[in-house]
C-alpha cells in the first residue's frame, strides 16, 4: 500500500514538474523579448545577462524618432481593420448560403475552400505584383487589404459554415411562419446568434493580416509599409539596430497578446472549430 | 378600361416576380450570398494562378527583358538545377521534423493535461501564446536569444562545454535551430487540437477497456489512438501545410545561409521572382510547390477518408 502511494506521488510530482516545465519553455522568451526591451543597449549585450538593472524607455524613443514606426502601426491598424470586416462580412453570408441553402455543387465548394488554403502565397505574390504593378496599385493599402481577404475569406467561410450548421433552424422557419422574409431571418435571426463565431473568425483574420509578412514585404515599400516589414528591416548589411528590434518586437506583439487574454474563450474555440468540425 | 388595368398590373406583378425570385427563393438567395465570395475568389485566385501558370511557359526579367516564350525550358531548368533539389530537400525536412517534433510533444502535453480541470484554461492560453504572435516578431526574439555574442542559448551552451555554440553561424546546426523555433511557436497549436480531441473521446469507453483487463497503454492504442486518427490527421494536414509554406522565420533568421544550408524552397521562389525578377522561372518554382504541397495534402486526405 506505502509502496504504491509512493508511485502516486512521484507521479504527481513528475506531472507538476513537467507542467511547470513547460510553462518556463513557453514563456520566458516573451518575457526575456519584454524585459530586454526596457533596457540599454548595454545592459542588453551583457554577458553574463543582468537581472537587475535600471529600466529605460530609450529603445522605444528611438523606434518611434529614428524610423516611421508611428506610421507603420497605424498602416497595420488600417488594413487588418479593413480587411477583418470585409472577410467576415462577405465570408458569413457565403457561409450562409452554403449551410442553409444547399445545391448540388457544394462539395466543390468544400473542396475550392481547401484548396485555396493549401496555395502557397508566394505562388501568388508574382502574378498579384505584376498585376498589382498595372493598375498602379502597388505600395496602397488597397491592395494588401484585397490581398488578405483572399486568403482570409476561405477561412471565415469554414469557420462560419460549421458554425451555422448547427445552429437550429426551427427559429428561422418559426420566424419566416410568423411572416418574414428568409432574408430578414437571416439578418433579425441567424446573424446574432452567429456573433460568437464571427467574433472568433474576426479574431483569426485580424491576427493573420497584423502578422502577415510576405505580402506586405513584396508589394508595399514606404507608404503603406506594416510593422512586420519595418521590424525586418532594421536587420541591415552592416548589421541589425538591435535596439529598435527590442521596442518593435514589443510594440508588434503586445496588441495581440493582451487581446488573445482577453479574449481566450473565442480563441480557443475558433481553433477548434476550424479544425476538429472541419 | 377593365382590359387596361389588368394588363398593367400583370406588368408589375412579372416585375415584381423577378425581383422576389432573387431575393426570396431559396435558390436565388443562396446564389446572391455566395457570389460576393466566389467572384472574389476568382478574381483574386483562380485568375492569379492561371497567369502565373502562364508566365512559368516564358523567360521573363521584369527588369532586363521582355517575355520570351520559351516552352518548358524553365521547367527543365529546375529539374536539372541541384539548387533547386537542394532546396526541395531542406523544406522537407524542415517541415517532417518540425511536425513530427510537434505531434509528439503536443501529444505528450495533451495527454499530460487531460486530466486536471483547474486551470486548464489558463494553460491552454499560455501555450497557445507563441501560436498567435508574428512569425516576424518570434523569429527576432529568437535571433536575439541566439546571438553568438549577447545572446542567452550560446552562453549556455559555451558553459554545458559546447564548442561551435553558435548554432545559427553552423551549417550544420542551423537548420536545426530553425526548426527549433519553429516547434517552439506552433507545438501550442497542436496541444489545444489535440487536447480538444482527447475530451471528446467519451470516459466509458476507458472504463470499459479498464473492465475489459486492459492496461493503460493498451487502452491508448486501441482506443485514444483509433479515436483520435481524424483530429490527429487534420491537425498533421494543417501543420504540414503551413510548414512547406513558411519562409518568414528563415528571412529573418538566417537568410537561407549559412550557404545553402537553410534556403527552403519558397525563399528561393522569393529571391528568384523579387531580388533577380525572373519572374518566368520564380513562376515556374512556384508551381512546383504547389505541386507538392496538393500531393502531400492529397496523402493526408487519403489517408484520412481511408479511416472513415
Amino acid at each position: 500500500m506505502g509502496g504504491k502511494q509512493q508511485m502516486t506521488k512521484v507521479h504527481l510530482y513528475f506531472q507538476y514538474a513537467s507542467i511547470g516545465g513547460l510553462i518556463f519553455i513557453f514563456v520566458f522568451p516573451i518575457l526575456w523579448s519584454l524585459v530586454t526591451s526596457f533596457k540599454t543597449i548595454r545592459d542588453a549585450m551583457a554577458i553574463p545577462p543582468v537581472l537587475l538593472f535600471k529600466p529605460t524607455l530609450n529603445n522605444y524613443i528611438v523606434l518611434f524618432t529614428k524610423s516611421q514606426f508611428l506610421d507603420y502601426l497605424l498602416n497595420s491598424i488600417i488594413i487588418s481593420a479593413s480587411t477583418t470586416i470585409i472577410s467576415t462580412f462577405i465570408g458569413t453570408l457565403a457561409a450562409y448560403s452554403l449551410a442553409r441553402l444547399p445545391f448540388k455543387g457544394i462539395n466543390i465548394v468544400a473542396l475550392g475552400i481547401l484548396i485555396v488554403r493549401m496555395i502557397p502565397m508566394v505562388s501568388l505574390a508574382v502574378p498579384i505584383y505584376i498585376w498589382a504593378y498595372n493598375l498602379g496599385l502597388l505600395d496602397t493599402h488597397l491592395v494588401l487589404i484585397l490581398t488578405y481577404t483572399t486568403f482570409n475569406l476561405p477561412f471565415v467561410v469554414w469557420i462560419m459554415w460549421g458554425y451555422i450548421k448547427q445552429l437550429p433552424a426551427e427559429l428561422e422557419d418559426a420566424a419566416q411562419v410568423d411572416g418574414c422574409t428568409r432574408l430578414g431571418a437571416l439578418f433579425k435571426i441567424v446573424l446574432p446568434m452567429a456573433a460568437p463565431g464571427a467574433a472568433a473568425a474576426s479574431i483569426f483574420c485580424a491576427i493573420f493580416s497584423w502578422n502577415e509578412f510576405l505580402y506586405a514585404l513584396v508589394l508595399t515599400s514606404t507608404n503603406a509599409r506594416t510593422m512586420p516589414v519595418a521590424a525586418a528591416s532594421f536587420i541591415t548589411l552592416v548589421g541589425v539596430q538591435w535596439d529598435m528590434v527590442f521596442a518593435a518586437v514589443i510594440v508588434i506583439a503586445a496588441p495581440i497578446v493582451i487581446f488573445t487574454l482577453a479574449l481566450q474563450r473565442y480563441f480557443v474555440s475558433g481553433l477548434t472549430m476550424g479544425a476538429v468540425k472541419g | 378600361m377593365h382590359h387596361r388595368t389588368s394588363l398593367n398590373t400583370r406588368k408589375q406583378e412579372f416585375r415584381f416576380k423577378r425581383l422576389r425570385q432573387l431575393l426570396f427563393t431559396t435558390k436565388g438567395l443562396g446564389i446572391l450570398l455566395l457570389a460576393p465570395a466566389v467572384i472574389f475568389i476568382l478574381i483574386t485566385v483562380v485568375y492569379p494562378m492561371a497567369y502565373s501558370f502562364f508566365i512559368s511557359f516564358f523567360d521573363w526579367n521584369l527588369v532586363y527583358s521582355s517575355p520570351t516564350y520559351i516552352g518548358v525550358t524553365n521547367y527543365i531548368k529546375i529539374y536539372q538545377d541541384v539548387v533547386f533539389w537542394n532546396s526541395l530537400r531542406t523544406s522537407l525536412v524542415f517541415t517532417f521534423s518540425s511536425v513530427f517534433l510537434e505531434l509528439l510533444i503536443g501529444l505528450a502535453m495533451a495527454l499530460l493535461l487531460n486530466r486536471k480541470i483547474h486551470g486548464v484554461g489558463m494553460l491552454r492560453t499560455i501555450f497557445a501564446m507563441p501560436f498567435v504572435i508574428t512569425p516576424v516578431v518570434v523569429a527576432l526574439m529568437w535571433k536575439w536569444l541566439y546571438n553568438p555574442d549577447y545572446g542567452l542559448i550560446p552562453w549556455v551552451l559555451d558553459g554545458l562545454g559546447m564548442a561551435n555554440s553558435d548554432l545559427l553561424g553552423n551549417p550544420k546546426t542551423a537548420l536545426g535551430a530553425v526548426i527549433g523555433v519553429e516547434v517552439w511557436q506552433t507545438t501550442g497549436f497542436m496541444f489545444v487540437l489535440l487536447l480538444a480531441g482527447l475530451q471528446s473521446i467519451p470516459n466509458e469507453l476507458y472504463e470499459a477497456s479498464y473492465v475489459d483487463g486492459a492496461s493503460s497503454l493498451q487502452s491508448f492504442r486501441f482506443v485514444t489512438l483509433p479515436l483520435l486518427k481524424p483530429v490527429l490527421l487534420t491537425s498533421l494536414l494543417l501543420r504540414t501545410i503551413d510548414a512547406i509554406k513558411g519562409l518568414d522565420k528563415f528571412y529573418i533568421l538566417t537568410g537561407g545561409g549559412p550557404g545553402t544550408s537553410t534556403e527552403v524552397l519558397p525563399l528561393l521562389i522569393l529571391e528568384n521572382a523579387f531580388r533577380y525578377f525572373n519572374v518566368g522561372y520564380g513562376a515556374a518554382l512556384s508551381y512546383i510547390l504547389t505541386s507538392v504541397i496538393l500531393l502531400v495534402s492529397f496523402i493526408y486526405i487519403r489517408t484520412l477518408r481511408a479511416i472513415k
